[in-house]
This record gives structure tokens, C-alpha cells and sequence, in this order.
């Protein structure tokens, strides 16, 4: 698999944004409207137009930051699952396939 | 805009490991078993088979990723300063404010005698001499040459060291600007709307 794989199907069904936590002039002001405390880093959240979060990395366990065990992965998962507009059940099972191999080569 | 995600692209693409999970778990005790591995030769600063133009594509590309700048740093194995550097970057005036973590990503050009990627070295407008090296160029993220010094400029009262202070002067001098994540945050979530999508927001450091 080639990047290319995987970003087309991200862009499909987000916009992304990166916040850098320890550089950005108001990252933190952002982050407090998600997060009432600090869960680690990498952390995200899937957003709609408005602004509202609908789901976030924070899973049963914590911050599953880059999801990479079992468990982050599930988390990831059902992440997907609850926005996906654009993405089929096939996308999502290629993503997470994707997680899958990469966690292998740890 | 994925290009925001690029760790996360990467790993899941096999391209990158994974990285560190976000909080490391509790360190077990050593083994009392030390298994003895044979002798390794020390890995060497300056890779004396890379392309340094691919070196510095790759590293701007890095930075642009993260909006910080590259500082590179133009010098030869055998040569002392050069090999001292990684001390230099220990020294609390460096290490304090994470201007390698954070700020610069740093990447070694082999110079050799002075006889190894010279045209490079040109383009960019690094001034090599011998006895002058390592010299340090800071690129932005457009891959614009912002300012060169050479480790005599740099160096403290002792010439053959470069001292950490000025270093670290040279370092901040030179930094990006702290970028605004509003506007960025803002424009993904009016995108977003307008196209019917949901915002990826995703906290990181470039480290």
C-alpha cells in the first residue's frame, strides 16, 4: 500500500487540521473547548461544520494517540464509523486493515 | 489538506513505524541477564552516501509539514568540531528550549574534504573553508536560505569549540514565528462545511 491509498480516502471524508500544541498561539484555547484535561499527544477529534465534537481519540483505556494496539484500533474503528458520510464500510475496513499491517511492523 | 495527517498517513501506509504511544508506560527493572552483543562501529554524523540535495528536499518538506524551519549543517566526519556537535546540542542553552524537537529539523550534509556536495553547498550559499566547518544554514519552509554562520562565528573563547550560548542565539534569532491556530482552525471548519465533510483536528508537536 502507498500513501496515496490512504490519503485520498481520508480527504473524502474530512478536512484536516493540525494544531501545533506547544508552538500554535491558541492551540490550547482550542484544545479546552474539546478536552477538559491533558490526554497525551497525538490527540484528535472529528469535528462537523460547526464545530461540535462527535467523537474523539479518548477511548475506554485513554488517548489512543496513534491508534496502534488492538484496542486504539477498535477505538479508531468506531471513530469512523459514527461520521462516516462519505466513507463505505469497505473504506473503513481498508483503513483499518492499513492500521492493522503497520502495527505488525512495530 | 491530508497532508496535515502525514504521521498518521505514513504509519498507516507501512511507509513509518509507529510512533511512541502518547503516554509510555512504567519502565520495568533492568534484567539482571545482560546479553553481550558484539562491538558496533559508531554511526557516523554525516551519512557519506546520501544525496544531500535529497537530504534537504526531504528535510523542507518535513518542515513545511510542521511550519518550523531546517537548519542544515554543512560538515565531514573526520573532522573534530563537526563531531562534537552532538554535545554542543546536549548543553542545556540547546537543549532547553527544544530547538531540535521543536523548532529546526536539523540534517547533516557530508562535505568531506571540502571536495563532496560543493554545488550544493553553492545553491544554498554556504561559505565551506577549511578549519570553518560545520557551517549552518537555516532554510524556511519554502526552502529560502534565511541565514548561514560558520562555526568560527560561533565559536566561543576557545576557537576550536563552538559555544553553546552563541549557538543558541543564532538558533532563536532565526526560528519561525509561533504560527496562529485560529485562522487555520477556522478556515477547516468553514471548508468543512461548505463541502459537506467533518474536520480531522488533530493536537501535535513536531517531534
Amino acid at each position: 500500500m502507498a500513501s496515496k491509498d490512504v490519503a485520498p480516502l481520508l480527504a473524502r471524508e474530512f478536512v484536516a487540521v493540525k494544531v501545533d500544541y506547544d508552538r500554535a498561539k491558541g492551540a490550547k484555547e482550542i484544545e479546552k473547548l474539546y478536552i477538559d484535561k491533558e490526554q497525551g499527544l497525538p490527540w484528535f477529534a472529528f469535528l462537523d461544520g460547526d464545530g461540535k465534537a462527535l467523537t474523539h481519540s479518548t477511548g475506554p483505556k485513554g488517548n489512543t494517540g496513534f491508534p496502534v494496539q488492538p484496542d486504539e484500533i477498535v477505538h479508531f474503528k468506531t471513530m469512523l464509523k459514527t461520521v462516516k458520510k462519505h466513507l463505505t464500510d469497505q473504506d473503513i475496513a481498508f483503513l483499518v486493515t492499513s492500521l492493522e499491517e503497520a502495527s505488525k511492523k512495530k | 489538506m491530508v497532508l496535515h495527517l502525514l504521521p498518521l498517513v505514513l504509519m498507516m501506509s507501512g511507509q513509518s513505524p509507529p510512533p511512541p504511544p502518547a503516554k509510555a508506560p512504567p519502565q520495568q527493572a533492568t534484567p539482571a541477564v545482560v546479553v553481550a552483543r558484539p562491538p558496533q562501529a559508531p554511526r557516523k554524523l554525516y551519512n557519506d552516501t546520501a544525496d544531500g540535495a535529497a537530504q534537504i528536499a526531504t528535510a523542507i518538506a518535513a518542515a513545511a509539514e510542521d511550519d518550523i524551519r531546517v537548519l542544515v549543517n554543512w560538515g565531514a566526519n573526520d573532522d573534530e568540531r563537526c563531531a562534537r556537535f552532538p554535545q554542543v546540542q546536549r548543553a542545556p542553552e540547546i537543549s532547553g528550549p527544544r530547538f531540535f524537537s521543536d523548532e529546526y529539523k536539523l540534517i547533516y550534509v557530508d562535505v568531506g574534504h571540502l571536495d563532496k556536495h560543493l554545488e550544493v553547498a553553492k545553491a544554498y550559499g554556504a561559505k565551506l573553508a577549511t578549519g570553518e566547518l560545520p557551517y549552518f544554514t537555516v532554510l524556511d519552509k519554502a526552502g529560502h536560505v534565511l541565514a548561514g554562520a560558520s562555526a568560527r562565528e560561533l565559536a566561543g573563547e576557545d576557537p576550536a569549540a563552538l559555544d553553546p550560548k552563541k549557538v543558541a542565539a543564532f538558533l532563536s534569532k532565526h526560528q519561525a514565528p509561533a504560527p496562529d491556530a485560529d485562522p487555520p482552525f477556522k478556515a477547516a471548519l468553514s471548508q468543512a462545511k461548505k463541502d459537506g465533510k467533518y474536520v480531522f483536528l488533530w493536537f501535535s508537536v513536531p517531534w
